[in-house]
């Protein structure tokens, strides 16, 4: 026995049933002498395993039951008797047959014993002395309720221990209710919620319930109003200032707590006119099919099919310092967004509702001139990935590589934008997209805030973008066409047998494919790793190449060519 | 002697807790959180539970 408990054998499914299984007949003896045999029925236990969900079915819960007791022969004994089969044990984790003085009588009743035949009568066995028998092996008495109980031993009541047994615990309910909710609170409120959300009469918006037929009712006009209330704010307004603005009642309100409740539910129901975009702190509604518009090169679909990437990235442990530090890519400054990776949903907001498309959000950037501006959390759904929208102003400000450093701020949609400074300013010849001309070109820039060296496209390093025309946007779809580009830029050229090749860092590789399109480390890798355009250079760590296709021109020749055709 | 023991009542939410959390809310005439529906289920589950085992002693 460890803690108390037998120790248990068998696979680790039947282990966790046996245990289960000497837990739940410990639970039902609490009452019982150490050594009292405590006997359950497996139709009982198969009805409340299958219960517990621990096993689909009765038979398949009946299979692992007697497998269980089985393996574990040592703890449980498992008797038939008119075709029902019951297991039996003691509080002291092992049967012990009664011995032959208090054997349950199994002979009918008015049946003589049967005798053994006179040639093959056992013979008489001397009389052993008296021995001493350790305590755990005194004989015990079945505590069943027996068929004949001499008088003296009839128990004055059968007493009933106030107390429910689930998969994980047997509960205590003599306890105070708020002590079982400290212990057990999150079990009884996932089975409490599983229960009213099917049933039809409650309902719930967010984490709040009430009653179906207790709901207060709008009118068109009611709704009408709401609606002509949010698209003269201009922004999403709150479900507190609505029902204070447009239906003019105060928190002191004997109703205010139900027309705030019953209002959520009735915006949410009108989908066609209404779309939440709050946080579970801050219900926040605005007209529907009213989505901030983007003022970036990309239009919302695109900038999704981009960042699906995302959704296979592994979760990030935690964040540091409970902040989001984040390096700047030229995708993210030109399109004015930040990407919705596996930092940014440990810090942002997780949708409120299951159909929530995005949320609400306020940036506030104290070192430029307290900088605020609004912004949208686009939620992943389908085959696209997340983004926050609507960060031009604040993206501006900033180079590829630059770091930023994100916290939370007052409210729960409101973050604080901050970037480290630099201990010396300095000036570094930068690539930038001059719309006039159509090309990308190098500008040399004052840099007052800290950047990361290996993602600056710098001109030294990037000298192979200068002038250069970016990527039509047919090819910058494509991953492999962006790679191939970037190779074409950043990389050695050289020849193996008729074909050109390129060879190129994936250090080298990463911040310029981050031009046209955003990648991860992880997500450049595999591209490379599953198209037979790019192998790994065997002979230097983190380097690779690409081959250009035989007989195609190099991606730059081709926009020359288009252009000039 | 020892006190015998009927079965531990298995675990689930069942009808009649629902009845009353419907008269719980329909009473207080506001919406409540999970959480302060929990802990009135837990008042009422003791309450059941307690009273059905006082009624086999």
């Amino acid at each position: 026995m460890t803690d108390g408990q037998p120790t248990f054998h068998g696979s680790e499914e039947e282990q966790k049933i046996a245990r289960l299984l000497f837990e739940l007949l410990v639970a039902q003896g609490q009452a019982f002498a150490a050594n009292a045999l405590i006997s359950q029925s497996l139709p009982n236990l198969v009805a409340h395993f299958v219960q517990q969900k621990v096993r689909p079915n009765a038979a398949s819960m009946t299979e692992l039951l007697e497998a269980a007791v089985r393996q574990n022969s040592h703890i449980f004994r498992r008797e038939e008797a008119d075709g029902q089969v019951s297991y039996l044990t003691t509080k002291l984790g092992r049967y012990v047959p009664p011995p032959p003085s208090v054997q349950p009588r199994r002979r009918p009743l008015g049946v003589a014993p049967a005798r053994l035949p006179a040639a093959t009568a056992a013979p008489v066995k001397p009389a052993l002395k008296p021995t001493i028998i350790p305590r755990e092996t005194i004989p015990i008495v079945e505590a069943r309720p027996p068929k004949r109980i001499p008088r003296e031993i009839k128990p004055k009541a059968i007493h009933r221990h106030p107390q429910i047994v689930t998969a994980e615990a047997v509960i205590d309910l003599t306890e105070e209710a708020a002590q079982i909710y400290d212990k057990h609170g999150g079990m009884f409120q996932s089975a409490l919620r599983e229960r009213l959300a099917a049933d039809a009469r409650f309902i719930s918006f967010g984490p709040a319930w009430y009653l179906a037929d207790g709901l207060l009712s709008f009118s068109k006009h009611d709704l009408r109003q709401v609606h002509n209330f949010l698209l003269e704010s201009g922004v999403p307004e709150s479900d507190a200032r609505l029902v204070k603005e447009v239906f003019g009642r105060s928190e002191e309100d004997a109703d205010y707590a139900l027309l705030r409740f019953c209002l959520n539910h009735e915006l949410l129901r009108e989908k066609r006119d209404f779309e939440f975009v709050g946080t579970a702190e801050d219900y926040l509604w605005r007209p529907a099919g009213r989505p901030a518009a983007r003022t970036g090169l990309l239009k919302p679909g695109e900038v999704g099919q981009d960042t699906r990437y995302l959704e296979d990235e592994p979760p990030a442990a935690a964040l540091e310092d409970e902040a989001w530090v984040h390096t700047l890519t030229f995708y993210e400054i030109e399109n004015g967004l930040l990407p919705y990776d596996p930092w940014a949903k440990l810090l942002l907001p997780r949708p409120l509702l299951k159909e929530q498309k995005g949320v609400w959000l306020e940036f506030a950037a104290p070192q430029l001139e307290s900088l605020a501006l609004f912004a949208e959390l686009h939620y992943p759904s389908g085959n696209r990935g997340g983004w926050i929208d609507g960060l031009e102003e604040l993206l501006v400000n900033f180079v590829a590589g630059a770091r930023l450093v994100i916290r939370r701020g007052e409210r729960s949609n409101a973050f604080i934008v901050e970037y480290p400074l630099a201990e010396q300013p300095q000036e570094l010849s930068l690539l930038r997209y001059d719309e006039r001309r159509q090309r990308f070109v190098f500008e040399t820039l004052p840099i007052v805030f800290v950047v990361d060296e290996t993602q600056i496209l710098e001109k030294t390093r990037y000298k192979g973008f200068n002038n250069a025309r970016r990527l039509e946007e047919n090819s910058r779809r494509k991953s492999p066409a962006v790679l191939a580009y970037a190779f074409e830029r950043v990389g050695q050229k050289s020849g193996e047998g008729d074909k050109t090749i390129y060879r190129a860092s994936l250090d080298d590789l990463l911040p310029a494919v981050n031009i046209e399109r955003p990648f991860s480390k992880a997500s450049l890798v595999k591209v490379m790793s599953t198209n037979p355009l790019y192998r790994k250079d065997e002979s230097a760590e983190g380097y690779y190449f690409y081959t250009l296709p035989a007989g195609e021109k190099e991606l730059t020749t081709r926009r020359l060519l288009e252009v000039t055709q | 002697m020892a006190e015998q023991q009927a079965p531990a009542k298995p675990f689930q939410v069942e009808q009649a807790d629902l009845d009353k959390l419907v008269e719980f809310l329909r009473e207080a005439g506001r919406p409540m959180s999970i959480e302060e529906l929990t802990r009135q289920y837990i008042v009422l589950l003791r309450a059941r539970v307690t009273a059905e085992a006082a009624s086999t002693t």
